[in-house]
């Protein structure tokens, strides 16, 4: 298991919103396709997979406000080529 | 010196330390996007040649001094695989006990002065460092990596001056990846940078800085005349970022600025590829090349599980080495 926590995409970012969910809990996703969107002080983004997987729990619900750092989901990796 | 010198062992030798930085920034990537990172991360993938072919000269006595995108060049020049990764990681068993960061790796210890966040901050620092290495009489070396949009900024023709005048024995290496951070290099720098070295007398030159063996004889050369008292050298070293100015940036961007297929167009001439193939050119084994990536993956492994179950650095380190 693997917790998935919000990076840091702008140098100014503290918080996010969690504004949509792609994926439900048990769906597998591949790298690269969203997994969720966020809304900061200054953009709106989808959030990418970093690596193929399944998404095991949502941690941080719609309309969720999350810290950097903070956990968004739980997760497991499907076998990592590295 | 010629790139037919090298033999197939220092070519195996540089192919492994290009695998390894190459291995590390992978992961990197990956971590960045699953949030483990306290900071944005600026990757030196595509780019693994410099590095590795001009530190293969150096030793710890000869100082570097780098770049924000500066992973590549603290692995090519120190051994300590999990110290790097630990500071990139924010913890405490980082080489700088995790203050620093990716932007600030720094070993004095090898004669890594340090990643810089300040665009050309490098230049006069490594000019200082050459002017001590002369100074105290040594046969050491000041090398400078910088980017192609620090070759616009006024320190690069002040460095060229002094270290053309004082015949300083430093290294200019500009590592022109097409892009200055978002504008494609030929909108926003004139001319051919190699040849801002010439008004000062000093030789400038490019070099296929994809091919790891143009690397290192370019280097080799100019390090060598260096060392017996022939002053400076600029390099242009003409390679291409395969990953973004830095990770998560199509997240801020509003539209693209180079195309998805320019990318996969310029892997073809990516530099671990080039040197595989030159490897294979040379007659080694593709088991001894198996054997070598197996073993760099394994550190690399290891030490991002260090760098991830070390401790925080501790609240009162903030204010441990403010001062010198």
């Amino acid at each position: 298991m693997i917790e998935l926590k919000l990076g840091r995409i702008g140098m100014n970012m503290e918080e996010a919103t969690i504004k949509a969910w792609h994926k439900a809990a048990g769906d597998s996703f591949r790298q690269g396709e969203p997994l969720y969107d966020i809304e900061t002080e200054k953009v709106a983004t989808e959030i990418a997979a970093p690596f193929d997987g399944k998404l095991l729990e949502i941690v941080a619900n719609v309309d969720d406000s999350v810290d950097v750092g903070g956990v968004v989901c739980r997760v497991e990796s499907v076998a990592s080529p590295a | 010196m010629s790139p037919r010198e090298i033999t197939s062992e220092k070519l195996l030798q540089m192919y492994g330390r290009m695998f390894r930085i190459r291995q590390v920034e992978e992961r990197l990537a990956t971590v960045q996007a699953a949030g483990e990172l306290p900071g944005p991360v600026h990757l030196y993938i595509g780019e693994e040649a410099i590095a590795v072919g001009v530190c293969a000269h150096l030793s710890d006595q000869d100082w570097i001094c780098s770049t924000h995108r500066g992973h590549g060049h603290f692995l090519a020049k120190s051994d300590e695989i999990q110290k790097m990764v630990a500071e990139v990681y924010g913890r405490a068993t980082g080489v700088c006990g995790g203050k620093g960061g990716s932007m600030h790796v720094a070993d004095v210890s090898k004669g890594i002065l340090g990643a810089n966040g300040i665009v050309g901050g490098g230049i006069a620092l490594a000019a200082g460092a050459a002017l001590s290495a002369q100074t105290r009489g040594t046969r050491n070396v000041a090398v400078v990596f910088f980017g192609d949009g620090a070759a616009n900024q006024g320190v690069l023709f002040e460095a060229l001056n002094i270290a053309a005048l004082w015949r300083l024995p430093l290294i200019l290496v500009c590592e022109n990846n097409g892009y200055s951070e978002f504008s494609p290099t030929a909108s926003v720098t004139s001319g051919e940078i190699w040849n801002r070295a010439t008004p000062f007398g000093v030789p400038g030159r490019p070099v296929d800085g994809n091919d790891v063996r143009e690397v290192w004889a370019a280097a080799g050369e100019a390090i060598e005349r260096a060392r017996s008292g022939g002053g400076a050298t600029l390099l242009e070293m003409r390679t291409y970022r395969l990953r973004g100015h830095v990770e998560a940036e199509k997240s801020f961007l509003s539209r693209s600025y180079r195309s998805d297929a320019e990318v996969e167009q310029r892997r073809e001439r990516e530099p671990l590829r080039l040197a595989m193939a030159a490897l294979q050119g040379a007659g080694v084994t593709a088991d001894a090349i198996a054997k070598v990536e197996e073993k760099e993956r394994a550190a690399v492994r290891a030490a991002f599980e260090y760098a991830a179950e070390s401790p925080w650095p501790a609240p009162g380190a903030a204010f441990e080495h403010m001062f010198a």
